[in-house]
């Protein structure tokens, strides 16, 4: 032990809590099913398993509670891991996001040189510069996609 | 003249990388990342589902589920007829919402991990041909066919992009997966574990209502006939059959919890950048894997819809 850090024996303390409310729980689950099967035994008179029906309530409802201790235990011990987990992706949208712009500098590349082929003619016809307008908006879009 | 014959000249190099790279390329691209991002994909899809907690949370509202048939029951003089058990305190939104976090981010990862295995994070050839349309219709001293030719060529040599993508995406999955397997590894054991206690859970409310069912109905008898005895006997079945459903369905569940957990770690160790068999053989587990997933998967939504 010595030589660990407070975190790790804090750590230590609440992985030994999860697994020990949940071990408790089905300890006392286990044990509700053991009693609830006296219920339907022709053994017993209606009274006493009316008896033992009400009585036992208290096994499951105390099983309940410990899985719940089990519950808030198991969040604060993998709270930690899950905000890593939360950096990873975040690591990982980052990297999509730097293939992404690669893709888009060629698109965005292909709408400036489609816009060119229409202005860069030796005779400019007056028809042809009908499709700039959409050609422009496609260059917009593509740029806008970048900036996001 | 010149200019004719230096641009052949740059047409046939051209026509020879190409070639060269197109094999290169061949070989490269026939390890890829499909089973890496299936697998993905399905255990995120598996991890979003959060019913299971919402399910455990929710005992109360189903304990009082018969209160309107023990109020009728109330009526008749001289029994007090008795209750289903429910809890003692009922877990709060955010003692659920915290649960379900763990499931979330184990989905969102997954899901994340999944997108950067997709082949279009890699392969720009859609752009590339976009690219290549837009510098045909550029006016050009060269003839048609030839300057289609070259342009083709370009294309074709931009496409080749996807290969250090691709390297340098498939070094950020292994290292991504690495840094992060401990974690994984825990949530992944930690949910599987206590879930689990939610199964037997539920497989002490099913006995509890069952019981409930058979003192009640001992206490206030239906006529005594085969009819009306069969359909006691129906009903009790439609009574365990919906606990009996999730109860399989959330050891499915655990079951594809470890075969996340273990895929995870194979991630770690056998994805290689160059068509190993180690990588061959990863990916034919993380094939079955993804079956199993897929298994789990549909059987949870059938159970908790």
């Amino acid at each position: 032990m010595t030589g660990q850090t407070n975190t790790d024996q804090t750590n230590q303390k609440n992985e030994l809590a999860a697994d020990d409310f949940f071990f408790i729980a089905n300890q006392l689950l286990d044990f509700y099913q053991t009693v609830s099967a006296h219920i339907q035994s022709p053994n017993f008179t209606k009274e006493e398993k009316m008896e033992i029906y009400e009585q036992s309530k208290s096994i499951i409802q105390l099983s309940y509670e410990f899985q719940r201790m089990g519950f808030k235990s198991l969040c604060a011990k993998l709270n930690v891991s899950a905000e890593e987990l939360k950096r990873a992706v975040a690591n990982a949208a980052a990297i999509i996001k730097t293939h992404f712009v690669i893709g888009k500098c060629i698109e965005i590349t292909a709408d400036i040189i489609a816009i060119g082929s229409i202005l860069a003619v030796p005779v400019l016809k007056p028809t042809s510069l009908l499709a700039l307008p959409e050609l422009l908006t496609e260059l917009v879009h593509d740029v806008n996609d970048l900036t996001k | 003249m010149k200019k004719f014959t230096e641009t052949n000249i740059f047409f046939r190099r051209s026509e020879s990388v190409f070639i060269v790279f197109c094999i290169t390329l061949m070989i490269s691209s026939c390890a890829n990342l499909t089973a890496v991002r299936d697998f993905a994909k399905q255990s995120a899809s598996l991890t979003s589902g959060q019913e299971v907690i919402d399910y455990w949370s929710e005992w109360n509202e189903r304990s009082k589920e018969f209160d309107d048939i023990i109020a009728k029951l109330s009526t008749i003089k001289g029994k007090t007829p008795i209750t289903l058990p429910g809890p003692i305190n009922t877990p709060s939104k955010e003692e659920t919402d915290n649960v379900k976090a763990l499931l979330l981010v184990i989905s969102m990862y997954m899901n994340k991990l999944g997108g950067l295995a997709e082949d279009d994070a890699v392969d720009l050839s859609k752009q590339a041909d976009g690219l290549v349309a837009s510098l045909n219709k550029l006016p050009s001293e060269i003839p048609e066919e030839k300057q289609k030719k070259i342009n083709t060529a370009y294309g074709s040599i931009i496409k080749l992009i996807k290969l250090p993508l691709d390297a340098y995406r498939r070094y950020k999955i292994q290292e991504i997966v690495k840094e992060n397997d401990e974690n994984i590894q825990l949530l992944i054991g930690g949910l599987k574990s206590s879930i689990g206690s939610v199964a037997k859970f539920i497989e002490g409310e099913k006995s509890g209502v069952i019981n409930w069912y058979h003192l009640i109905t001992e206490e206030y008898p239906a006529c005594l006939n085969f009819s009306s005895a069969y359909q006691w006997k129906k009903d009790k079945e439609s009574i365990i059959e919906p606990y009996n459903k999730k109860i399989a369905a959330i050891h499915s569940f655990q079951n594809a919890l470890e075969t996340i957990g273990k895929s995870h770690a194979k991630i770690k160790t056998d994805l290689s950048s160059f068509n190993t068999e180690s990588s061959k053989q990863l990916f034919l587990f993380l094939d079955d894997a993804c079956k199993q997933i897929v298994s789990a998967h549909e059987q949870y939504i059938i159970a908790f819809e």
